[in-house]
């Protein structure tokens, strides 16, 4: 059986006062000082990586690619 | 027994004829376009052709007790086995340009519908000629071919999702980021810019299967990818590489088994959406009909 890999986390963007939330892993997290400043960068980083932003509803947003 | 010249031409034409006008038939252009490109026609009526001539043939040879000629039919049918690997080879090698791709099911129905075409024309050719052989003419011949052509049609009769499901309209509902329909999930969209043009142009649908049958049949994973293919290529997309949140999607409702549709277009006409979902074929080769099981009708029961 072929495995492959089909969602990635390609970063996660979360905001400063959230950041009790999120832990180092194999994406980089980049802090963000309030929601308006989330959204821009979290749109950038989607256009840039082809991926979808997710909110997690806890001031963390991850983006995701699916291959 | 040996045939005289005449018959034998008229015996050999008129199946020819017959053969590749059932062919031809089947060629008609529908709103799927394919294939319509002069060379996907050449290559298909000229295999349809051959397939015609190898019906027609093959009566006057048994009449003449050329039985080794059956071998030719065994050649005829690998030479159409060809045709379905060449079908579903082209189609896959498409998948990737397609920004919804249609899916191993949908293609492997497609191409197996291509073989099956070529078998029609052969059995059209085969029973008009033996008609002329029997009736010693023409026009008897002509009658019995066009009659099999028109029953051919029942043979070739494929269901729709019409035929197996409801199709109803819905809304979309955003609670917070996430992405709802009738209190089904189907997405979390982070993006604040994705969710104004979703709530703008995005469509939802309902499709409610009609029974046991048809509700595991529209769960298959092929059937949605085909009904996705479909209403993207009809209607056009807002999405782009760039934007997968803008992605068409479905989900099932695991409450009552409706499988719920949703898709952002260029054109958001909710009525023309359900009318493309009602026409897609229910593809038969991943249909399932567990209601012929004793144990699945003890479940519903």
């Amino acid at each position: 059986m072929e495995v492959h890999v089909t969602g990635y986390i390609i970063a996660i963007v979360a905001l400063r006062k959230a950041k009790d939330n999120v832990l180092s892993g194999t994406a980089p997290i980049i802090y963000v000082e309030n929601e308006e400043e989330q959204q821009k960068i979290s749109m950038y980083l989607s256009r840039i990586f082809k991926a979808a932003v997710h909110d997690l509803e806890n001031g963390v947003f991850i983006l995701v690619k699916q291959y | 027994m040996s045939i005289n010249h005449e018959l034998y031409i008229n015996i050999v034409v008129c199946g020819i004829a017959l053969g590749t006008l059932a062919r031809f038939i089947y060629l008609r252009v529908d709103y799927r376009q394919y294939p319509t490109y002069p060379q996907g026609y050449m290559t298909h009526l000229t295999l349809g052709i051959i397939s015609a001539a190898l019906g027609a043939f093959s009566v006057p040879a048994l009449i003449e007790k050329q039985y080794t000629a059956v071998t030719f039919l065994a050649l005829a049918a690998q030479q159409f086995k060809e045709v379905r690997e060449i079908e579903r080879a082209s189609l896959e090698k498409m998948e990737a340009t397609e920004l919804v791709p249609r899916g191993a099911a949908y293609i492997e129905n497609i191409a197996k519908i291509f073989e099956a075409r070529n078998y029609i024309a052969m059995a059209v050719a085969t029973l008009t000629s033996l008609a002329v052989y029997l009736s010693k003419s023409v026009i008897i011949g002509t009658i019995v071919g066009g009659l099999a052509i028109y029953l051919s049609r029942y043979v070739m009769k494929i269901a729709y999702i019409r035929d197996i499901a409801e199709v109803l309209p819905s809304k979309i509902v955003f609670k917070g980021p996430l992405l709802c329909v009738e209190d089904v999930v189907l997405a979390d969209i982070g993006l604040k810019e994705g969710r104004e043009i979703i709530e703008k142009f995005g469509m939802a649908v309902i499709i409610r299967p009609k029974g046991l049958d048809s509700l595991i049949s529209i769960n298959n994973l092929g059937i949605r990818q085909a009904i996705l293919h479909e209403a993207a290529n009809q209607l056009g997309l807002k999405m782009n590489i760039d934007t997968p949140e803008l992605a068409p999607l479905t989900m099932n409702n695991n409450e009552n088994g409706d499988i719920i549709v949703v898709m952002v277009a260029m054109k958001p006409d909710i009525d023309a959406f359900v009318e493309i979902i009602k026409n897609v074929p229910a593809i038969e080769t991943v249909r399932k009909y567990p209601s012929k099981s004793r144990g699945a009708r003890k479940a519903v029961n």
